[in-house]
């Protein structure tokens, strides 16, 4: 899946969930499982993730 | 169409000779008895005399039964205790089928007649057993979900089972989510990792974030700064229940 679920974290950084390609659920049905309960999300395509992990603690999320 | 109809005393059995044209042999076809059992010797196929009734039956749904004349399947065997179906081959071994092989009744066995022991069993509980070298069939406990992921640059599974995704939550921090959730927490994690040929490193569950049935949290370490946390390109993560 060239798709990733993110939404943002309790301490206000942000969690990227990686679909597994294998698990035969949509990227909907992933978002309704793996997202914590109530939070917000936002499915956006992986080249929107930055590669460059260097600063990985200061990711934020924009709504 | 014609027919031919015979008639004698119901007592005894009957039979009807037919002669074989090049054989050394005349072959016999029994006519049925006053149970209607139907006798032949000598050929391809032989009913000894004495088989007890419902030895094999075909009813009218072409299924055929082997010990009821009740069949509910193509192929329905049964019997008391034991009842199994044997296959054997004269360059090879002989193995039986059935229930309570060698085990307690109500278990499915494949059993190794010429060995005399019991190589894969399906207990009434629905446990698998089997050896696989273990040294001998006893209960084996599966991987109930299992990842292989890349936890640099653009993060991304390459294989996984049972695994819906996982959450990358910060550096060497990763939640595995299960597709299927477990039946309670009391599963078994294990897990490695390290960023080869450059590091080794670790994974672990950390203790403080008790497992869930939905999923497990797992840390990432290299193994020059074990209090450090980093991200490894191979992590591997199995959940054994």
């Amino acid at each position: 899946m060239n798709s990733r679920i993110i939404y943002q974290t309790d301490n206000g950084g942000v969690a990227v969930i990686v679909p597994a390609a294998e698990c035969g659920l949509s990227i909907e049905e992933i978002a309704a499982k793996d997202v914590p309960a109530g939070k917000p999300f936002k499915i956006v395509d992986v080249s929107d993730i930055p590669e460059d992990r260097t600063f990985r603690g200061a990711w934020e999320y924009s709504a | 169409m014609s027919k031919i109809a015979l008639e004698g005393n119901a007592s005894g059995i009957g039979t009807f000779t037919i002669s074989a044209p090049n054989g050394n042999s005349n072959r016999t076809l029994s006519l049925p008895d006053e149970t209607g059992t139907v006798l032949t010797s000598g050929g391809a196929i032989d009913v000894n005399a004495s088989a007890p009734a419902d030895s094999l039956a075909i009813n009218a749904s072409g299924n055929v039964g082997i010990g009821t004349s009740s069949p509910t399947s193509k192929l329905h065997v049964y019997g008391g205790a034991g009842t199994n179906i044997g296959i054997q081959s004269s360059a090879g071994r002989h193995w039986r089928l059935g229930d309570g092989v060698g085990a307690t009744n109500g278990s499915f066995v494949i059993y190794d007649y010429t060995g005399s022991a019991k190589r894969l069993e399906i207990d009434a509980s629905g446990n698998l057993l089997f050896n696989s070298g273990y040294g001998s069939a006893a209960t084996a406990y599966g991987c109930r979900a299992w990842v292989n992921f890349n936890g640099t640059g653009t993060v991304a599974i390459r294989a996984s089972g049972n695994v819906s995704s996982i959450t990358d939550n910060g550096t060497g921090n990763y939640t595995v989510n299960f597709t299927t959730a477990m039946p309670d927490a009391d599963y078994s994690v294990s897990a490695s990792g390290g960023y080869p040929p450059i590091r080794d490193g670790g994974v672990y569950a950390p203790a403080s974030q008790s497992l869930t049935t939905s999923a497990v949290r797992v840390r990432c370490f290299g193994s020059n700064a074990p209090d450090t946390p980093i991200d490894l390109s191979v992590v591997s993560v199995a959940v054994f229940r």
